[in-house]
């Protein structure tokens, strides 16, 4: 059996090599190098291990010769075992090399060395840092001797189901590309060298261009300016920053400090975001500070586009064109006037409404690219990490719940993360219950047509509260159906940074690309229908009684009034299920004017609309990702009843108390 | 002198942290600039003198507290803020709350005192910046809907987010300097 001991210099490597081998060792050089090469072995429960030393060194890079014959002899001589011993005392920075060591071997055993010199700083929870990584933490104390049995008796008969690292979505797709070329050419660290190819190092591109593979190391190159443009950084920075990331997110998991030397701003901030009492309260002024200034700086933009579409009544009389007007005027110079009607006011009004709300849609993106890329997102999911295990949810389901704000189906999709069956189901159980960045937009949109003012209060009190009854459904869920243990997680919490213009524009683009396509085919297409509709049957008023429309209306309108709903509102409901966004269509083609639109609910009706769309039923691709997901038709049908039952609930409750108050 | 330096910043950021919670509840509960409430406001910013025994430049800082609350006066005489805005107003009492909770701490030269007063002044200075857009994004959509109207010159309505951001800026003095903080527990 053969076993290397990795570490940062002066960690009490030698030390422990000494205490494990004892006497027996030999001392010569590594090949070709001048660099000391220490091997021993030792006799344990019968089998006899050999234990290579290797060089101290602080990553894994290809820069020195000490990293180069550390990482070639992991790659090359394959050790049963690698036993990191990691400095204690200095547990945030060695814990930098353990990651790199995670990306390159699955079987790693880390000694906690100089252990009580690190209980004077922190309290180390070494238990939960093995559940967290899955490998075997053994605290040592090298120099005394002690925990040296434990570890060799780790190393024969340890777990080592390990949980590696993952970088966030921009880099893992990019790896996982390369990672599929890579498998054409080699079987071994397939991970590892796809990593190192991003990150341009010499050694493994050597190692490459020596095999022929110059399409990969092409392919790799693009991928790695592709994130550099992201994150405007260079590769190096990138990468350092996100495995520090992962580094500071364990050592909060498993450190209590009692004593540390060195402040950052990092750990200043955190000190206060972080801080029991007021981390919440900050958490929901930033969110209401930044949806303020998305529907307040939007309002002029949206003006603009709405002026150049649909032209506006002057108040001396008169009026300037829209283009929606003037492309119906010079249609109808050569074909049917309801055929330029239905192009004109069913698809072209219908696309300059989309576009009315970009702007909104757009500067909420920016806000959320810089909450995220400078790294408060993270500490908002700490602190609702810290939430959810109160109520007894916790882990990666709460990463799957933020993912949700985006998108719920890839968010749904992200619960594969979890080991646990039982946390997966809760997860996707509440999951559709976070409003997705299309109900988000649908929001925006209705509060800025329905409300005069507290546009941004309205929005906020609607992601409150779907964050408060996620929280109770948790709690309770969590507590009977889906009962079980839950497993502990690292919450990578990056340093603090100003975020470059150029990556928040980047993942700005990257959120509302969708929407804007969205915007050009099914959503054109979803309005060409809804006019039809309206239209239809020929020779009736458009969107009247005797429309295909209007007869669907009067089916569900007295169900709708129990609600406060109008026929036009269950409509857009109707239509939603198919995609969110639909609902601005329906509303947008229903009414022949914006101020038509605007006084068609009360704000009372509105809020009860608003909560019903919140809570009802899950898109049709979020639907049929949950069943893909779980294969049962059960669940799908529990998560739709349970949607419809709180949007029933809520609205219900909110407008008819309303009502008995006098509100509406 | 770092002592002067630290205790005169602490004594403007309490004022600062003073006019944030005044205008915070002003914009809750909608009220205007009375010279009662800025009296009380001179006295609010005084608490690190009474709460901290061991104030070293007393004198300077009472001297400041006057000198402030003059201003406050003269200006409240000049401009009347718009002051109605429910959220706006809890998001300005959160921030004067770090700015007081900082107090005890930072005249410890401790770090923890430090990082609520820079987390309290990043808010009001973050308020402050969001404002300045919101101004000029309803100054464009101003002239925007004024297109093919007559319209007369846009009317600038003061808050109070504009001054506390300037006010702030002064305030980032000890953040910036290189004091010695200290861990709490050395």
């Amino acid at each position: 059996m053969l076993i290397a001991l990795a570490g940062n210099p002066n960690t009490g490597k030698s030390t422990l090599f000494n205490e494990i081998t004892g006497a027996h060792q030999h001392i010569g050089n590594w090949p070709g190098v001048t660099v000391e090469k220490k091997e021993g072995f030792v006799e344990y429960e019968g089998k006899r291990i050999l234990v290579v030393d290797l060089p101290g060194t602080y990553s894994l890079t290809a820069y020195s010769l000490e990293e180069l014959i550390a990482r070639n002899f992991i790659l090359e001589e394959k050790p049963d075992v690698v036993i990191d011993v990691i400095d204690s005392t200095n547990l945030e920075r060695n814990l930098y090399l353990l990651t790199e060591l995670m990306e390159l071997t699955d079987r790693i055993v880390v000694a906690l060395n100089m252990f009580d010199e690190a209980k004077k700083k922190y309290r180390i929870d070494f238990k939960k840092m093995e559940k967290i990584l899955g490998i075997p933490v053994i605290p040592t104390i090298a120099i005394r001797g002690e925990g040296v049995k434990e570890l060799l008796h780790a190393t024969l008969h340890g777990k080592f189901s390990m949980k590696k690292p993952e970088y966030p979505e921009d880099v893992e797709k990019r790896i996982k590309v390369l990672e599929e070329r890579l498998k054409e050419i080699m079987e071994e660290h397939v991970r590892w060298h796809a990593i190192k190819l991003i990150e341009g190092d010499v050694e493994v591109i050597r190692k490459l261009q020596r095999m022929n593979a110059k399409s990969i190391i092409h392919l790799a190159e693009h991928l790695r300016h592709e994130i550099e443009d992201i994150y405007g950084e260079d590769i190096e920075t990138v990468m350092a920053s996100f495995r520090y990331s992962f580094s500071h997110g364990l050592f909060h998991e498993v450190a209590e400090p009692i004593n540390v030397g060195g402040v950052t701003i990092t750990d200043m901030i955190d000190h206060v975001v972080a801080h029991k009492i007021f981390g919440i309260p900050i958490f929901l002024v930033i969110m209401y500070l930044s949806f303020n200034f998305v529907f307040e700086v939007a309002v002029p933009f949206q003006d603009a586009i709405d002026l150049i579409f649909n032209g506006k009544n002057l108040s001396g009389g008169g009026k300037i064109l829209g283009l929606v007007d003037i492309s119906y005027g010079w249609m109808t110079t050569f074909m049917p006037s309801w055929l330029s009607s239905f192009i004109n006011y069913g698809m072209f009004r219908g696309l300059g409404a989309v576009l009315t709300f970009t702007p909104i849609i757009m500067l909420l993106f920016i806000i959320l690219s810089f909450l995220e890329d400078s790294g408060y997102l993270a500490r908002i999911a700490f602190l609702m990490d810290r939430i959810m295990r109160k109520i007894g949810m916790e882990g990666r389901g709460i990463i799957s719940l933020m993912l949700g704000l985006g998108c719920n189906v890839p968010a749904i999709m992200s619960t594969r993360t979890l080991r646990n069956e039982k946390e997966r189901k809760l997860a996707m159980a509440l999951n559709p219950l976070v409003p997705c960045g299309a109900r988000i937009q649908v929001f925006a949109f209705l509060t800025s047509m329905f409300f005069s003012k507290n546009q941004a209060l309205v929005l906020w009190s609607l992601l409150i509260l779907s964050f408060v009854v996620i929280a109770i459904l948790g709690y309770i869920y969590s507590r009977t159906i889906f009962r079980g243990e839950v497993e502990p997680f690292v919450m990578e919490l990056p340093p603090y940074r100003l975020p470059t213009l150029k990556g928040v524009l980047i993942h700005m683009w990257e959120k509302s690309e969708g929407f804007l396509k969205k915007a050009g085919t099914i959503i054109i297409g979803a309005a060409g229908i809804i006019w039809l509709l309206a239209a239809l049957p020929w020779g009736v008023e458009y969107g009247s009684e005797a429309s295909y429309i209007g007869q669907f209306a009067q089916i569900i309108g007295p169900f709708g009034r129990l609600f406060g709903l109008t026929s036009q509102a269950i409509i857009a409901l109707f239509f939603g299920f198919f995609a969110k966004e639909v609902v601005i269509e329906s509303f947008t083609v229903l009414f022949e004017s914006k101020a038509a639109l605007m006084v068609s609910m009360t704000p009372l009706q509105a809020y009860s609309f608003l909560l019903f769309l919140l809570f009802y039923t899950p898109c049709v691709a979020t639907v049929a990702t949950i069943y893909q997901e779980t294969r049962s038709l059960k669940f799908v049908i529990f998560v739709i009843f349970e949607g419809f039952f709180l949007a029933f609930l809520f609205s219900f409750l909110v407008y008819n108390i309303g009502v008995l108050l006098g509100v509406s | 002198m770092k002592r002067l330096y630290l205790e005169i910043s602490v004594i403007y950021s309490s004022f600062v942290a003073a006019l944030t919670l005044y205008y915070g509840l002003a914009e809750i509960f909608n009220f205007i600039a009375h010279l009662p409430y800025l009296y009380l406001i001179s006295i609010i910013s005084l608490y690190p003198i009474l709460h901290w025994k061991n104030f070293n430049y007393r004198i300077h800082a009472i001297l400041i507290c006057i000198l402030l609350t003059v201003a406050a006066l003269l200006l409240s005489s000049y401009v009347s803020f718009n002051t109605e805005d429910i959220m706006g107003g809890f998001s300005l009492i959160l921030a004067s709350s770090l700015l007081f909770y900082s107090i005890k701490d930072t005249l410890k030269e401790f770090y923890s005192g430090l990082s609520f007063y820079m987390v309290g002044l990043f808010l009001l200075l973050i308020i402050g910046v969001m404002h300045i857009f919101i101004l000029l994004a309803d100054i464009l959509d101003y002239y925007i809907l004024c297109i093919g109207e007559n319209c007369s010159a846009y009317t600038f309505t003061p808050r109070p987010e504009y001054l506390l951001f300037f006010l702030s800026l002064f305030a980032l003095y000890p953040f910036f300097h290189r004091f010695e903080f200290r861990r709490k527990s050395e």
